[in-house]
């Protein structure tokens, strides 16, 4: 007899159940962002700085700001011990930088239109922002 | 091309001489972190500070064998045994020195040899991109940080 791999509908559970067995990507971009907790100095070649935990924190409160209507970002760090989200699909690419604990910069593209500026800490995210993420 | 941004392309500073439009750089990838789940580049691979102090460091890979560009990505990403060398990311040259934005050009591309010392390996191809224009703002590197995605290879080349 020919074997065919269970699917949810098979295993009984039904589709509404099935969210909650698979890691959302905003999980998933969390635990990116918290692993670099574990980077060390050198760890992007000579020179290069591990991001602090507070940059850490503030990126996971920038996370937690965007809304469910968004595209979730992919973490990044850099070897100057800055962290980022970001966004990169064929309708355009943004960019939220942490500099440090009190600098946040964003920078977004879609089409013609993009919108650049500053955050600061516990700013709610520009609605020119948000407009623009929702269309990558 | 007008130098008028960056007087300092027009200086050689070694052996090889000023950087030439037609010649491409590369940038060492030391771990697979600096890849997006889909394989393409994320703008970590370019340290906003670097950009922002200018000293975002490439070689000039048409200007050094296969065996030395090696060499050097390897010592470069010699830091750890749990991240391997994720290859290199090439762009030209002219693209580097073309790009604007509305009103400014944007980067400078500088030969900028490195002499042996302790920690470092001589590398006559080293070559550095600076900013051209006042664009120092903190938003400004975001937007110059996405516009090299942009103009460096998508995904890096394995290093032969």
């Amino acid at each position: 007899m020919e074997w065919f791999p269970p699917t949810y509908s098979t295993l009984g559970v039904s589709l509404r159940e099935k969210p909650s067995t698979v890691p959302s990507s905003r999980v998933l971009a969390a635990a990116e962002m918290r692993s670099y907790a574990d980077l060390f100095d050198g760890w992007d070649g000579p020179g290069s700085v591990a991001p602090k935990r507070e940059l850490i924190d503030r990126a996971l409160a920038v996370l937690d700001a965007i809304p469910d209507s968004v595209l979730m970002p992919e973490a990044g760090a850099s070897a100057d011990g800055t962290v980022e989200w970001s966004w990169r699909t064929p309708q355009g690419a943004a960019i939220i930088t942490i500099w440090d604990s009190s600098t946040l910069s964003f920078y977004a593209e879609a089409s013609q239109d993009s919108i650049k500026g500053r955050l600061e800490p516990g700013d709610p995210l520009p609605a020119g922002l948000v407009a623009i993420l929702r269309r990558l | 091309m007008s130098l008028d941004d960056c007087p300092d392309e027009a200086v050689a500073h070694g052996a090889l001489g000023v950087v030439g439009d037609v010649e491409r750089v590369a940038r060492v990838v030391c771990t697979p972190r600096h890849l997006r789940n889909d394989g393409t580049l994320k703008p970590s691979i370019f340290p906003p500070s670097h950009l922002k102090d200018g000293r975002l460091s490439v070689m000039r890979c048409d200007r050094m064998s296969s065996a030395d560009l090696s060499r050097h990505a390897e010592h470069i990403a010699a830091h750890s045994a749990k991240d391997q060398v994720a290859g290199v990311i090439l762009a030209r040259v002219a693209d580097l020195r073309q790009a604007r934005t509305a009103e400014f050009r944007l980067f400078c591309v500088i030969d900028d040899p490195i002499a042996a010392t302790e920690t470092a390996l001589e590398n006559p191809a080293h070559a550095l991109i600076t900013l051209a224009a006042s664009l120092q703002d903190y938003p400004d590197i975001d937007q110059i940080r996405i516009r090299l995605t942009q103009l460096f290879s998508d995904k890096p080349q394995p290093i032969v």
